[in-house]
């Protein structure tokens, strides 16, 4: 009699898992839709890596161990991914080219990347997406990726090994740019710049409507402020990464006033080592203005380590004279079982939102 | 809209043919399984049939045996009932003491006397002939079991007189009235002679006496 009732249940489309290994933690999430009605989270998590990244990496054991573990935690179904590099392992690059003739796209750009990477040109994965074309048709840009292929093929193994499935290997550019449009309305053709804050180097990406304008690594992370701010302070960083993170860097006339002393010297501080951030900011939105004929950036979100520091927002806001966000929960654009989720602040989630959002859109 | 995608190729088509070799190995293995199943079930039943055919060799060799023991019990039977008629045929018929008792009625007066007087009761093997097997006179012998071109036992009594008699006329009488007794069936004048005594000339004369072996017992 069960399969009676079988066929009076909604039909489910599940869509393959996003995966991605950030720096401090695996983060997956699994989409599904219900009955063609929108978008429902079916599982998300976000475990902190028992070792570093790399060991776990370059261990087949622990790397399977830990995607064992996260399959008991989660509620998943199916062992399909879609997944990114770990970001050391790849290199994104976006490329003004001017298109030669008898040459197509691919062989223009593999001619511009023979000079760009170091060693033979066969030991990569590459591959490219196409931007946009000028007034001028042989004026193209491109955002071109480029990854070892032994690290591919290793990192690949690794998942095979663990039974997991790769549907797709992408990159977080196209994810975040994936979940910016899945977070605001379809009639809306934003302009918005994504800063993802890395441990050693963060990530600018420029994202027009549905388009993936621009991307580039910057080499401004969370390590290295921390490390400056530790040398002024003469504290260990763990010990300024806690204060930071227990004080509001915006806050203003406490009940002390050796409190608000210590948060502006940490305020100014801060600022201080912002400004090269602010700089490259600035560069991409005039890079973006020209590329979007003069459209406004309306949204800059931030995502990311950095992005964890109360007020950090309100200071960015002060350098760029733009309206800065941190990146909104990336699940509350889905509807989920359990209804406090959009009360949750998991921005480290975004990356495997956008590829579980690609995960979906495989099998629609 | 194209996506970004850093799967190698030749990745892809290691997957896939490691997928077909997959899905290859597991359909042999499971043709294998299920030739396997087909071999051990239908093992079991060539055993059972096997055996079954075992069973009913051995049931035909038993019967093979009984009808050869009933074959040799038939034919022992009938040697038997061969015996029997035999000895029934050579202890039955006319006892000597009826022969006398016809003989005597035949004699009138002392016109012809006997000298000797054989009475024989013996078999013969003669042809089969059809119907005889019942007839009284013939048993039929098989040969060598077979009823095939059989010979036949011919039971015969008879009476071999020799004697001597005052004259043929008297010889003559003397055959007519044992003739017309009905246990005789003929009776075969073997010789005659004339004898001369110093007063007397006789006939001296030889007879066989057929008997009828069917006649009843008076």
């Amino acid at each position: 009699m069960s399969f009676l009732f079988k066929r009076n249940q909604p039909k489910v489309q599940l869509g393959a898992i996003g995966l991605e290994f950030s720096l401090e933690q695996i983060n997956m999430v699994q989409l599904e839709r219900i009955s063609n009605t929108r978008l429902q989270v079916r599982s998300w998590l976000s475990i902190p890596y028992p070792e570093t990244r790399e060991d776990i990496l370059e261990n087949p054991f622990s790397f399977k161990k830990l995607i064992n573990q996260c399959f008991r935690t989660g509620n998943f179904s199916g062992r399909r991914i879609v997944t990114i590099l770990p970001s050391n392992q790849q290199k994104i690059l976006s490329v003004n080219y001017q298109l030669e003739k008898d040459l197509g796209d691919s062989e223009t750009i593999m001619q511009l990347m023979t000079n760009r990477l170091p060693g033979k040109l066969s030991d990569y994965v590459i591959d490219y997406l196409p931007v946009r074309s000028s007034v001028n048709k042989n004026s193209r840009h491109a955002v071109v990726v480029a990854a070892p292929e032994v690290e591919v093929l290793k990192y690949l193994q690794h998942l095979n090994s663990a039974g997991l499935d790769v549907e797709q290997l992408e990159i977080g550019p196209t994810a975040i740019k994936r979940l910016v449009g899945s977070l605001s309305s379809p009639s809306e053709g934003l302009n918005v710049l994504v800063v993802n804050f890395g441990s050693d180097s963060s990530y600018v990406t420029m994202i027009s409507g549905r388009r993936l304008l621009f991307d580039e690594q910057i080499n401004f992370g969370e390590i290295s402020v921390l490390g400056q701010m530790s040398e002024v302070l003469e504290m260990p960083a763990e010990q300024v990464k806690e204060l930071v993170l227990q004080l509001d860097l915006t806050a203003q006339n406490s009940h002390h006033d050796w409190q608000d002393e210590i948060n502006n010297t940490l305020r100014e501080m801060v600022l201080m080592l912002l400004r090269p951030l602010a700089d490259e900011v600035n560069r991409t939105l005039i890079y973006a203005a020209s590329e979007t004929r003069g459209e406004a950036v309306e949204h800059l979100y931030i995502l990311g380590s950095i992005a964890r520091w109360p007020g950090i927002q309100v200071l960015l806001s002060e350098l760029l004279g733009l309206n800065v966000e941190i990146m909104p929960n990336p699940l509350s654009a889905f509807n989920h079982e359990s209804s406090d989720i959009a009360q949750k602040d998991v921005p480290e989630i975004a990356v495997a939102t956008g590829l579980a959002l690609r995960g979906i859109e495989l099998y629609e | 809209m194209s996506e970004i995608d850093l799967i190698p190729s030749k990745y892809r088509q290691l997957l896939l043919m490691r997928l077909y070799w997959t899905r290859f190995i597991k359909l042999a293995l499971g043709i294998s399984i299920i030739a396997m199943l087909i071999y051990l079930v239908l093992s079991i039943q060539l055993r059972e049939l096997n055996n079954e055919l075992r069973a009913l060799q051995r049931e035909k060799a038993i019967s093979t045996l009984q009808r050869d023991e009933l074959t040799r019990l038939t034919a022992e039977k009938e040697n038997l009932d061969r015996q029997w008629q035999l000895l029934n045929g050579l202890r039955g018929g006319t006892s000597a003491q009826d022969m006398f008792h016809a003989i005597d009625q035949a004699l009138q007066g002392e016109e012809v006397w006997f000298q000797r007087w054989e009475f024989n009761r013996a078999g013969t093997i003669v042809k089969q002939k059809n119907n005889a097997v019942n007839a009284g006179y013939f048993i039929v012998l098989p040969q060598n079991g077979n009823n095939k071109g059989s010979q036949a036992w011919q039971i015969k009594t008879h009476m071999t007189i020799s004697g001597e008699a005052k004259d043929h006329a008297a010889l003559s009488q003397f055959i007519q009235r044992l003739f017309s007794h009905e246990k005789i069936i003929d009776i075969k004048v073997q010789s005659t002679s004339r004898r001369q005594y110093e007063k007397l000339q006789v006939v001296q004369f030889e007879l066989v006496v057929l008997v009828n072996n069917h006649a009843k017992v008076s």
